[in-house]
């Protein structure tokens, strides 16, 4: 579909999801709310994938750079990360292992406790 | 010279550049810890150090770029969408997964930050890090953190992740499970880390890129209640 009424799709739906926020009882960033609305939207039948195809892939191909002016502004906060760099590395570093773990040993576990009751569910359906 | 580079144009030329340098030397030397974005924006900050040309010009185009967040970050929702029917199939693990690696992530952060005793705007920074950036952005903001140091812990995270999924996942033994491995890795290091993953094997890749969406939204949801923990 033509580029400029892909813009104008996802254009709308994120207008809607910053008025939407402004009905919310609690602070909720408009952008994640026009994520959801975008998936919700494409489930219901509302939006065809061919319709906002190109624009996302061009948006998830080079969504890195468009945090290059945001990341520019890290400058203004040297010192400050430089106050605490131990803090902000040993953080960073740390609860990533933390979560990686926790995640892997949640699904791993899930994943027998399915194949168990699913065994049992086959055992009592034979026997 | 002022009326040139006060032009949104200049910005926008300036980065476009650094980051096609940085996508080139990233191909070149093949490694995750040359990240283009972490390239482009050390060579912008040299390029305004050297010139002397006051960062001021810069954001009339970065502002322009910077828009553009808000429908990319809505765009993820089709990536969401693509990846429908494989969170179908594994629907207790992906949400299981996700929502305990969301929860660790908030939890050990701000267990952290008190003992480190780090005040509120470094906490409201650092408590979305394991996400991906454009939804992470928006929670620090939210919550009064700086994005510039959510960036940097995030980029952290997910470079680890880039260089040490495969090791990780030998040494948390989850290495006979790709279900396991893709989903730890989309959970902890985001969208860096499932460029790793996708060279694993492919479940271990659509796990990885499933867990940047559905952990993100587990961690929106959990960011109502920041305000709570700072």
């Amino acid at each position: 579909m033509n580029i400029l009424w892909q813009v104008g799709i996802l254009f709308v739906v994120c207008l809607a999801a910053q008025w939407l926020v402004t009905l919310l009882p609690f602070a909720f960033p408009a952008s994640v709310l026009a994520m959801i609305l975008v998936f919700l939207l494409l489930l219901a039948g509302v939006i065809k994938v061919r319709q906002i195809k190109e624009l996302s892939n061009w948006f998830a191909q080079n969504m890195a750079f468009l945090f290059v002016p945001a990341c520019a502004g890290v400058l203004n906060y040297f010192d400050l990360i430089a106050a605490n760099l131990f803090p902000i590395l040993f953080i960073s570093v740390v609860t990533t292992f933390l979560v990686f773990g926790a995640t892997g040993w949640t699904v791993k576990g899930l994943m027998r406790l399915q194949a168990r009751l699913r065994k049992e569910k086959e055992g009592q359906e034979n026997g | 010279m002022a009326e040139v580079l006060s032009n949104p144009v200049f910005g926008i030329a300036l980065s476009v550049a650094a980051y096609a340098v940085g996508v080139w030397l990233n191909k070149k030397l093949k490694s995750p810890l040359a990240n283009p974005l972490l390239i482009a924006v050390v060579l912008l900050i040299a390029f305004f150090l050297l010139t002397g040309i006051p960062m001021g010009y810069y954001n009339a185009g970065g502002d322009i770029i910077n828009f553009l967040i808000f429908p990319a970050t809505a765009s993820i929702g089709l990536s969401i969408y693509a990846n429908f029917d494989i969170l179908k199939k594994n629907l207790i693990p992906v949400l299981g997964g996700c929502l305990v690696g969301a929860v660790t992530s908030v939890g050990s952060v701000w267990a952290l930050c008190r003992l480190f005793s780090l005040d509120a705007t470094l906490t409201a920074s650092l408590l979305p890090k394991s996400v991906t950036t454009a939804i992470a952005v928006p929670i620090s903001e939210q919550n009064g953190g700086i994005p510039q140091i959510t960036i940097v812990a995030l980029m952290i995270a997910g470079t680890l992740g880039a260089v040490l999924a495969p090791s990780l996942s030998k040494w948390f033994h989850l290495d006979d499970s790709e279900v396991a491995t893709g989903l730890a890795t989309g959970c902890a290091s985001h969208a860096a880390g499932t460029s790793t993953a996708v060279k694993m094997s492919e479940t271990v890749g659509a796990m990885s890129g499933l867990a940047i969406g559905v952990c993100g939204v587990f961690t929106v949801i959990l960011a109502i209640f920041f305000k709570y923990l700072l």
